[in-house]
């Protein structure tokens, strides 16, 4: 079974993340509300894929990348629409794929099945 | 310096990148219009926010790249937790007292709002703007974060005031970003 990590500091990004992978039979979930946190749960709990929002207190998304991808991660990058420019950052840093805020579900499975 | 001219283009832009966005979270026709766009000077800008009569739900963040400055949304609590119920899939009037997740939602309308007019603001100052984690603060609260910051110090405002109809609900929204505008 697929096992996701997303990470984001809105806790209703989250929720709505979470609903679309659950409805779509990614049903192991595991979340985080900053990059600190999405650190330790990535090293704890071995995810498959991480889902990524870019501006996030603590540590942002692009820092947390580049913690992550040397250890095997595959990230999914998410951000608002105006921050595309986070883009191109994200890839060098490892991301395999980009989302913008708001998002509909097909475009968050079709990267996902893209990456995984 | 950004004219009110060019302003008011930015908003046309937008006002459609906004209903775009709003309508994908809240699976609803979405309707947005820009009542009012202006560039106000530092006094017009503290008058403004002063007076924003019945808006009691205020969410602020820092502009962390292209410009030095603050965004900041305002609406009434009726709006907010009609607001709420909508992007949540609640039937209208569900929403008494708001919970965690309830303050993320209006939190992540300003940071969509935001960049939805401030990215286009950003392309005629030929700059990348991003926008930093939005916060809710009370008023007095924000009145404290801008004077002891000092951010109002000779500087303008852009004000975007908007009309938004998610099924036939109507909500109205101050949408203020405060930077340095340069000579």
């Amino acid at each position: 079974m697929t096992k996701v990590l997303v990470t984001d500091d809105s806790a209703f990004m989250r929720k709505v993340l979470v609903d679309i992978l659950n409805k779509n039979g990614y049903t192991e979930t595991i979340e985080a509300q900053d990059g600190k946190e999405a650190i330790e749960k990535f090293n704890s709990e071995k995810p498959d894929l991480v889902l990524l929002d870019v501006i996030m207190p603590e540590m942002d998304g692009l820092e947390v990348l580049k913690q992550i991808v040397p250890l095997g991660a595959k990230a999914i990058v998410i951000s608002a629409v105006g921050q595309e420019t986070m883009m191109t950052q994200a890839k060098d840093f490892g991301a395999k794929g980009y989302i913008i805020k708001p998002f509909d579900e097909s475009k968050v499975l079709e990267e996902i099945k893209k990456v995984l | 310096m950004i004219s009110n001219t060019q302003l008011k283009e930015a908003s046309i832009i937008g006002e459609e990148r906004a209903a775009k966005a709003l309508s994908i979270l809240s699976k609803n026709n979405v309707s947005v219009k820009t009542r009012e766009s202006k560039m106000v000077n530092e006094s017009d800008a503290i008058t403004s926010v002063n007076n924003i009569e019945g808006h009691a739900i205020i969410s602020y963040s820092r502009i962390l790249t292209g410009f030095e400055g603050i965004c900041i949304l305002s609406l009434t609590r009726e709006n907010a937790l009609d607001l709420v119920d909508l992007f949540n899939n609640r039937p209208r009037g569900t929403t008494v007292t708001m919970q965690e997740i309830d303050r993320s939602t209006i939190r992540e309308t300003l940071n969509i709002l935001s960049n939805s007019y401030i990215t286009e603001v950003a392309k005629i100052a030929n700059k990348t703007v991003l926008i930093g984690v939005p916060y809710l603060v009370t008023k007095e609260g924000l009145e404290k974060i801008i004077s002891e910051s000092k951010l109002l110090l000779n500087r303008q405002a852009a004000l975007f005031q908007t009309d938004i109809t998610i099924q036939d609900v109507d909500f109205n929204l101050v949408l203020y970003f405060f930077f340095i505008t340069e000579a």
